[in-house]
């Protein structure tokens, strides 16, 4: 059973808010108002104004006397610094505060020595910016011994130039923990190593990492994840005839074609032909139990792997499992042709309960083919 | 080492007074934020007395005599600078509308917060923040940020017997939230 040290530490952690981080913002606050010798400017006047007057003059005496103390024990130390200081001239090596690099502007940059122990010679560049990337985006999964459970993002090479990244770099990029499950969460990510190209992030806070001997990632603050946007799909409905006794027919034009390619098995006879109307064929096909005619139906691009090699194949498929399920639905369904791009469109076949899809692609010659496992 | 032993390294000389900074804001910024919010409970208002904190020791870093551990001595800091604020004329104005949330805002609520309200640790997390002051700050300082009881009283300017009073009465208040605690009751 948990003691109360761990049972409080639990309490505070489960329900604490992303605003309890001291970020790297407020550090950088902080140092500014350091280094421009504002400190005192940090208090509120309304709140301590009598404070103030009397924390005004005690802080300018420290400061008067911690300067003396201070340029002592500085000057003591310049030689143990100055190696460091080289290597640090050498990071960001034209870029002073406040100067902008791909529209980011340095905030702080320089040794970061000490902080952890096997930080110890780390040399950091801090920018303030915002910039829309694309890349990749690696999650290394629990197992993984170097980074397990932890996410990179590898931005592509046009995507460096709006980062404040110097020439020669590519640097693989990482984030806090909460962000890193904000794109767990959005990419579905988890459970196994997995590799995510084309992703599109806005990211500001940039701090650039760099230690001898070691590849490190440089750290992002994420802004938005930019998801793409769903195709512009064109549904068109449509119907497909039966007779009195209920069995599938063809319009006189689908039916000339159909025989057309009974014979011939030549795709051409197809040609100009929507999804939909090959849709009909396939089922009429179906209808009348002419397997070779709907064997001939499906794609067969040297690229597309054949699932049935021959059509005997096929046929002892189809008499193992016959599908009369599939051509009941398709008469009593609503139908939908979608043509989702230049190359691939469906057929929907939506129901009371149930919602099938039948895919299409169009093969070498621009005629509509039915897809392997159509109803995949 | 360990960073305690680093920063207090650092401050005998070797780093610039700037770099100690950053080091100390690394490793306490987020527990003193935390801390600062336990007493002040508003996140703007916890992240301005923090930056307040880090701008102090700064200016006192010369001064600091060693009395007490640098880790005791930056909590003083920030105890002080959220008791000031909560003495101070700007706090006594505000409309104070306790929130029974420990660290959550109302409008950060999600799916998972509400079930998160019903979980025992935020049941524990809001009998703690419903504690008065006096024992809230010695519960968290020691149950939370790991203080021994010579430490708080150091760091309070209160005696050990004080401490270890409201650290009990601190308890008792939210014990039947405790594992151990309710275990105790009922077995």
């Amino acid at each position: 059973m948990a003691d109360i040290h761990t049972q409080v530490k639990e309490a505070v952690h489960t329900t604490v808010s992303e605003n309890s981080v001291f970020t790297e913002l407020e550090k950088q606050r902080v140092l500014r108002k350091i280094r421009s010798g504002d400190t005192q400017s940090a208090k509120k006047s309304n709140q301590f104004v009598p404070r103030m007057l009397t924390t005004i003059a005690v802080a300018g005496f420290l400061l008067f006397i911690g300067g003396i103390i201070g340029s002592n024990m500085e000057s003591r130390n310049i030689a143990s610094q100055s190696d460091t200081k080289a290597v640090a001239e050498k990071f960001y090596p034209n870029l002073q505060y406040g100067e902008v690099l791909n529209g980011w502007s340095l905030l702080n940059k320089g040794p970061y020595d000490g902080s952890k122990s096997e930080q110890s010679g780390l040399l950091h560049a801090v920018f303030q910016g915002e910039a829309q990337i694309t890349g990749t985006l690696k999650y290394y999964d629990i197992d993984d011994s170097e980074r397990p459970d932890q996410i990179l993002f590898t931005p592509d090479k046009l995507s460096l130039q709006s980062l404040p990244v110097e020439e020669g770099r590519h640097p693989d990029l990482t984030f806090a923990s909460n962000e890193q499950r904000k794109l767990k969460a959005v990419f579905g990510l988890g459970t196994n190593r997995m590799d995510i190209g084309e992703v599109t992030l806005v990211v500001d806070n940039y701090t650039a990492r760099y230690i001898k001997g070691k590849t490190l990632p440089d750290t992002v603050g994420l802004k938005e994840i930019v998801l793409p946007e769903e195709p512009e799909v064109q549904s068109t409905p449509f119907h497909i005839q039966v007779n009195q006794g209920q069995k599938l027919e063809l319009s006189a034009v689908l039916l000339d074609r159909y025989e057309q390619f009974k014979v011939t098995k030549d795709k051409q006879a197809l040609s100009g032909l929507s999804p939909s109307e090959v849709f009909q064929l396939y089922f009429y096909a179906e209808e009348l139990q002419d397997y070779e005619t709907q064997y001939s139906l499906f794609i067969d691009d040297e690229e597309y792997l054949r699932v049935f090699e021959t059509y005997e194949d096929y046929l002892t498929a189809k008499q193992q499992n016959p599908s009369t399920g599939l051509l009941e639905q398709v008469k009593a369904g609503t139908l939908f042709e979608h043509v989702i791009d230049e190359t691939s469109a469906s057929v929907s076949i939506e129901a009371e309960t149930t919602g099938l899809s039948f895919g299409f692609s169009k093969n070498k010659h621009g005629i509509w083919c039915v897809n392997w496992l159509p109803i995949q | 080492m360990s960073l305690e032993k680093e920063i207090e390294q650092a401050l005998v000389g070797i780093y610039e007074r700037e770099k100690i900074i950053e080091m100390v804001m690394d490793e306490y910024g987020t527990k003193l934020k935390r801390m600062i919010y336990s007493y002040v409970k508003d996140w703007e208002v916890a992240s301005d007395l923090t930056q307040e904190v880090f701008i102090t020791v700064y200016e006192k870093l010369l001064s600091f005599k060693r009395r007490s551990s640098f880790k005791t001595w930056i909590y003083t800091i920030a105890i002080n600078k959220s008791k000031d604020y909560l003495k101070s004329w700007h706090y006594r104005n505000l409309v104070i509308n306790e929130k029974l949330f420990f660290f959550k805002q109302s409008g950060e609520k999600s799916p998972e917060d509400l079930l998160l309200q019903q979980d025992v640790r935020s049941e524990l997390a809001k009998a703690i923040m419903a504690m008065p002051v006096k024992y809230r700050e010695v519960f968290l300082l020691h149950y939370y940020q790991d203080f021994t009881y010579s430490e708080i009283s150091d760091a309070l300017h209160i005696p050990l017997a004080t401490v270890k009073t409201r650290l009990f009465r601190g308890k008792e208040r939210c014990k039947q939230f405790l594992t151990n605690e309710r275990g105790e009751q009922h077995g």
